[in-house]
């Protein structure tokens, strides 16, 4: 494990090197005048940026992350609720499933400008648009992990005496587990791009501090005023966020599933 | 002898002319042919036979998995409605659950049942320790041996608390050495626990180890060939005169055809 985690650190160094001479060569490009500064802003001035304006953006990241946490909040509870129903309705699941199916290849992004007209601005529209696109994954991979449960487990729980709940419980929640959590995961990632754009076609409120629309607002008005450093900015700290959200999904599989984890191994 | 004393005694689980057939392809298949079986109170009985002759059919007969078509089952004589109050059935594959520790793969009977759990685990770690666990009761199924999954099978299978324990085949995918390293712990568990255990093999020799009494089953439709008593001492060897007897015996039972029998 100490090996294993000093082994993978080790893995990051030529990645973080090349990284730092891109990030030079980009700053001495813009140095230099080969690119201009209104076109690409230098590292250093994104950085500066990012401390100068840091309320702006704690601002704005707060904003997004409140409508990706509540897209995500109704994507889960839907997709596990409509999983766990296909999965017991025969009838419903040759209804629904294959739509489900087709329509996880519907961009639902598009839709975000016609939820801005029938919702107006605001946090819902971005919200509904999170929810949307985050649902799919949940409620296929909670339904296919139902499904998966080893009918030989099943069995052997009914000769025990087990009832309907007690399999449930014992043996297709847990079976349904890794799949439902690598649905949650796909579900985090499309979150944030749904919330993002949400916010790029609509979406600020006014605040007694200001206009604050989420950092897919924040980036496209500086892109229009032409402040791309905070555009730039905006960008990292989506990225950031992203990146946290997907951790910490991660860090709850690795608990969830530590079973799975040493199967591998 | 006690063997001609319990050869009186009445049957404790008795199987009368148990008929099964499976639709398939539109046809019929019969699987069992009116099939008679008698197991005394705390007798290990083996059901030997030619592979898919329907011994692991009926041993889900028994336990209730699959319905029958027709006969009686009896139980002390009386008619065999709640099977899965009385047997607990165990197979090839340990069927441990992968998200579970090995201490609570076994408590899953007691949890199901709803008994008391903590009585339950101290059994279990009891049984952990009798069987050579001791130290592995918190790891996956995923880190254990073969050898030692098919033993924390058998004590969920134990924890169960039945009279009756149906096995299928159970340590037929272990390797020699520790297939007859579980023979003894399943003997130990058997004078402990004084269980009635049906014990399906297709080997011949595993059946003499095991077994009070061999059943010979036919190919499908499955009846009764032969009925062979196995009166050696316990720990038996396989290469006393008695034991290598008795094991041609079967095996001439064995290969009798179901045509020149009959």
């Amino acid at each position: 494990m100490r090996t294993g985690m000093r082994a993978s650190a080790r893995s990051w160094v030529l990645p973080g090197l090349f990284f730092l001479g891109l990030l030079l060569v980009w700053e001495l490009a813009v140095r230099t005048g080969t690119v201009a500064d209104y076109l690409l802003p230098a590292p250093s001035m994104i950085g500066s940026a990012l401390v100068s304006h840091r309320w702006l953006f704690v601002q704005n990241a707060w904003e997004t992350l409140k409508a990706v946490a509540l897209g995500l909040a109704v994507a889960l509870s839907a997709g596990l609720a409509t999983g766990m129903v296909l999965f017991y309705s025969p009838l419903l699941e040759r209804m629904i499933y294959p739509l489900l199916i087709i329509s996880r290849n519907i961009p639902y992004y598009a839709i975000a400008p016609l939820l801005v007209v029938w919702f107006g601005f605001g946090l819902w529209p971005k919200v509904i648009v999170t929810a949307l696109i985050a649902f799919f994954p949940i409620a296929v991979n909670t339904h296919d992990g139902l499904k998966s449960a080893d009918p030989d487990f099943v069995r052997l729980l009914r000769a025990l005496g087990a009832n309907r709940v007690q399999i449930f419980v014992k043996v297709r929640l847990p079976g349904a587990l890794p799949l439902v959590l690598s649905g949650v995961k796909l579900g985090v990632v499309f979150a944030v791009v749904g919330a993002l754009f949400g916010e790029l076609v609509g979406g600020q409120r006014w605040t007694p501090e200001g206009i604050v629309g989420g950092l897919g607002y924040l980036m496209r008005e500086a892109a229009n005023r032409g402040a791309l450093e905070l555009a730039f900015g905006g960008l990292i700290w989506l990225s950031a966020l992203s990146l946290v959200l997907f951790g910490g999904v991660v860090v709850l599989e690795r608990y969830l599933l530590r079973w799975h984890v040493q199967e591998r191994t | 002898m006690q063997q001609t004393a319990q050869t009186h005694a009445e049957a404790y689980l008795k199987l009368c002319r148990i008929s099964k057939s499976f639709a398939h392809n539109g046809l019929l298949l019969p699987v069992l042919d009116r099939l008679d079986l008698e197991v005394r109170t705390g007798e290990l009985v083996a059901l030997i036979g030619p592979s898919g002759c329907g011994k692991t059919t009926l041993l889900h007969i028994i336990s209730g998995i699959t319905p029958y078509d027709a006969g009686t089952i009896l139980l002390n004589g009386r008619d065999l409605i709640d099977p899965h109050r009385h047997v607990a059935y165990m197979q090839q594959k340990d069927l441990l659950l992968p998200w579970r520790t090995a201490l609570g793969n076994t408590l899953l009977g007691p949890e199901i049942a709803g008994e008391d759990l903590k009585r339950a685990e101290d059994e279990a770690l009891q049984l952990f320790q009798e069987f050579g666990l001791a130290g592995f009761e918190h790891l996956y199924p995923a880190q254990l041996s073969s050898g030692m999954r098919q033993r924390v099978a058998l004590i969920r299978t134990i924890l169960c608390h039945r009279e009756i324990l149906l096995l299928d085949e159970p340590f037929s995918a272990l390797d020699a050495l520790t297939r007859s390293q579980l023979h003894q712990w399943l003997l130990h568990a058997w004078q402990r626990f004084r269980h009635t255990i049906i014990f399906v093999t297709h080997d011949v020799e595993e059946a003499l180890v095991l077994a009070d009494r061999v059943y010979v089953l036919t190919e499908r439709p499955t009846n009764v060939k032969a009925i062979v008593d196995v009166p050696l001492p316990r720990p038996r060897q396989s290469t006393l005169p008695e034991f290598v007897q008795l094991k041609a015996t079967l095996l001439r039972w064995l290969h009798v055809e179901r045509d020149g029998f009959l």
